[in-house]
């Protein structure tokens, strides 16, 4: 029904451009699950690829249903990232380190998959069932949603905010720092893994030269953009970077450069990002969500005013 | 006062504690008993390996000998997560609080060992609901932020308080695991009078209940006034321990100490 009404909506092409940006989104806010803690994990290209092979190996090559095949995806990217940032976390690599051992990560992969010939090699795979659907992602998407914001109203939210301001004092409350920390590698990865098996099975060919610095800059750029301090930047990030370009198609070669100075200028203007934490602390204690804060703005002119005849009186 | 020593059962105790940075013993072979109910001041000039003290007791800083024992409980090589879920809780000397996090998240933090259901009862819930266990939690942590005096600013950045409201934040976070022992590292550092007579005034309002504080502290006259017991540290060595009477009048303490301090 909801893949009816997209359609009826949105032109086919526009529909695909917004379907290949929701599987990204889904991805980013795997990154953005390490990056909130302030571990340079960016290697999310690779554990989109794992995700992404597996997944198709599964149908292709095993005949295994599509919903096995997504959700093993998911667990083998949540593997995959799990391992490299013990690696990272036990070599006590921080910041720069810690981001390079991740690129390491998806590059070594990237070289792996495109020698194993098992899966086609540089030449890609193909033969994967159509079976990713707008909905399936839009459903996806509103899961990895609800458990962000379940996590965030957690002790485990709280405990990962710990650690982001100062791991030692987060140590000294009694929270358990490596099992904290490999929960939030794990579940990005996890996140990763699943957009990797809905891309495969969207766009149906993937090589491996897809799951590499350009997907990174892709999804790191919005997180960037959107900002750090609630995942929520990294969502409306993704959606104007990743669809701006494409209502801009009339500036032909020069979008990409409209693309990059719209993000300096943010990036000068607000060096936190787009979404602060305050503004979604606000729309979430709004209750009613983001509409009744539409309305609380639309009336807030009103309101200054009346505020205004009261404190005259009041003097 | 020497029916202590054979009433109370020890809450905490170091033998031979040493720590070596190399050839330098910054804690030198600290024995230290902490009985339940008391406070405890340890006390000696700048450098003289308070604060390592405190980072081995928590975990922080592995010892090179010795041994710790908290409640019966050998933590002498336990990681600080440990130490702290064992009932031990601990202020910073330079401001630690989770600048980011509101001030009632800080203190949710520092309730983290009452809160902690595990990480998959973290997702088994209604949405947009507390569980029961977080609504008691938060409930607490409102309390303790009365307690110190920072009630009505619970949705404020932790980083928008003053120093001296920072610090209050971390002595509520510390209390809201519910430790048996709170280590206090100097918890007036960098503050005016009046600030440190209200903290102080603090420490002396918290053992209700069986707690027991160690607090390390400069400022000697305020000591005074708060510790049942002091220890003295001068070259990582405990030259005095006893009331603040004894102390004061042990003339080892006054060549060391009193003797140089400014303030």
């Amino acid at each position: 029904m909801l893949d009816g009404l997209l359609a009826s909506l949105l032109s086919p092409q526009l529909e695909t451009i917004l379907v290949f940006q929701l599987i990204l989104i889904i991805a980013a806010l795997g990154q953005y699950l390490p990056l909130s803690i302030n571990q340079l994990d960016i290697g999310i290209p690779g554990y989109m690829a794992v995700g992404a092979y597996s997944s198709s190996a599964l149908t292709t090559k095993f005949g295994t249903p599509f919903a096995v095949a997504l959700v093993a995806g998911g667990v083998v990217g949540g593997v995959v990232a799990l391992l490299v940032d013990l690696l990272a976390t036990r070599s006590k690599a921080q910041g720069f380190a810690f981001a390079i051992i991740s690129i390491g990560s998806f590059e070594v992969i990237q070289v792996a998959l495109t020698n194993w010939t098992y899966v086609g090699g540089g030449l890609g795979m193909s033969g994967m069932p159509q079976a990713t659907t707008p909905t399936l992602v839009i459903v996806v998407l509103l899961l990895a949603i609800a458990f962000l914001v379940m996590l965030n109203g957690s002790h485990v939210g709280r405990a990962m905010g710990a650690i982001r301001d100062d791991e030692r004092a987060a140590e000294a409350m009694g929270i358990d720092i490596l099992k904290t920390k490999l929960f939030v590698f794990a579940s990005g990865g996890c996140l990763g893994g699943l957009s990797g098996a809905l891309y495969a099975h969207y766009a149906l060919y993937i090589v491996p030269g897809y799951f590499g610095f350009n997907r990174l800059i892709a999804i790191q750029l919005p997180i960037v953009f959107g900002g750090l301090e609630t995942f929520w930047g990294a969502i409306v990030g993704m959606l104007i970077l990743g669809l701006l370009p494409e209502f801009l198609r009339f500036l032909a070669d020069y979008r990409l450069i409209f693309t990059a100075a719209a993000t300096i200028v943010i990036i000068v203007l607000k060096p936190n990002g787009l979404v602060s934490r305050r503004t979604v602390a606000r729309i979430y204690s709004t209750g009613q969500g983001g509409a009744s804060y539409v309305w609380s703005r639309l009336i807030a002119r009103q309101r200054k005013s009346d505020e205004a005849v009261e404190i005259s009186r009041d003097a | 006062m020497p029916e202590i020593e054979s009433e109370t059962g020890i809450l905490l105790e170091t033998r031979k504690l040493t720590r070596r940075f190399g050839g330098v013993a910054a804690v030198n072979n600290i024995d230290l008993c902490v009985r339940p109910s008391r406070i405890h001041a340890i006390i000696g000039p700048n450098g003289a390996g308070k604060t390592t003290l405190f980072n081995l007791i928590t975990g922080m800083l592995q010892p090179t000998e010795g041994l710790i024992r908290f409640s019966d409980q050998d933590i002498t090589a336990l990681r600080p997560d440990l130490i702290a879920r064992a009932g031990l809780a601990r202020t910073f000397q330079s401001i630690r609080v989770f600048r980011e996090m509101s001030v009632l998240e800080n203190v949710l933090v520092g309730a983290h060992r009452a809160a902690d259901v595990g990480f998959l009862r973290a997702f088994a819930r209604i949405p947009f609901r507390r569980s029961q266990r977080e609504r008691e939690v938060r409930a607490r942590a409102l309390e303790l932020l009365a307690f110190v005096g920072l009630g009505g600013l619970a949705d404020r950045p932790a980083k928008s308080l003053p120093l001296a409201g920072q610090r209050r934040l971390e002595v509520a976070r510390a209390l809201a695991s519910d430790p048996q022992l709170l280590l206090l590292d100097e918890p007036t550092a960098g503050m005016n009078r009046s600030e440190k007579e209200e903290i102080i005034l603090l420490v002396r309002s918290l053992p209700p209940s069986g707690k027991a504080v160690l607090i390390v502290e400069h400022d000697m006259r305020l000591v005074m006034g708060v510790a049942d017991v002091v220890s003295v540290i001068n070259f990582g060595q405990k030259i005095a321990e006893g009331t603040p009477a004894e102390i004061q009048n042990n003339s080892q303490v006054i060549e060391a100490y009193l003797g140089v301090a400014d303030d």
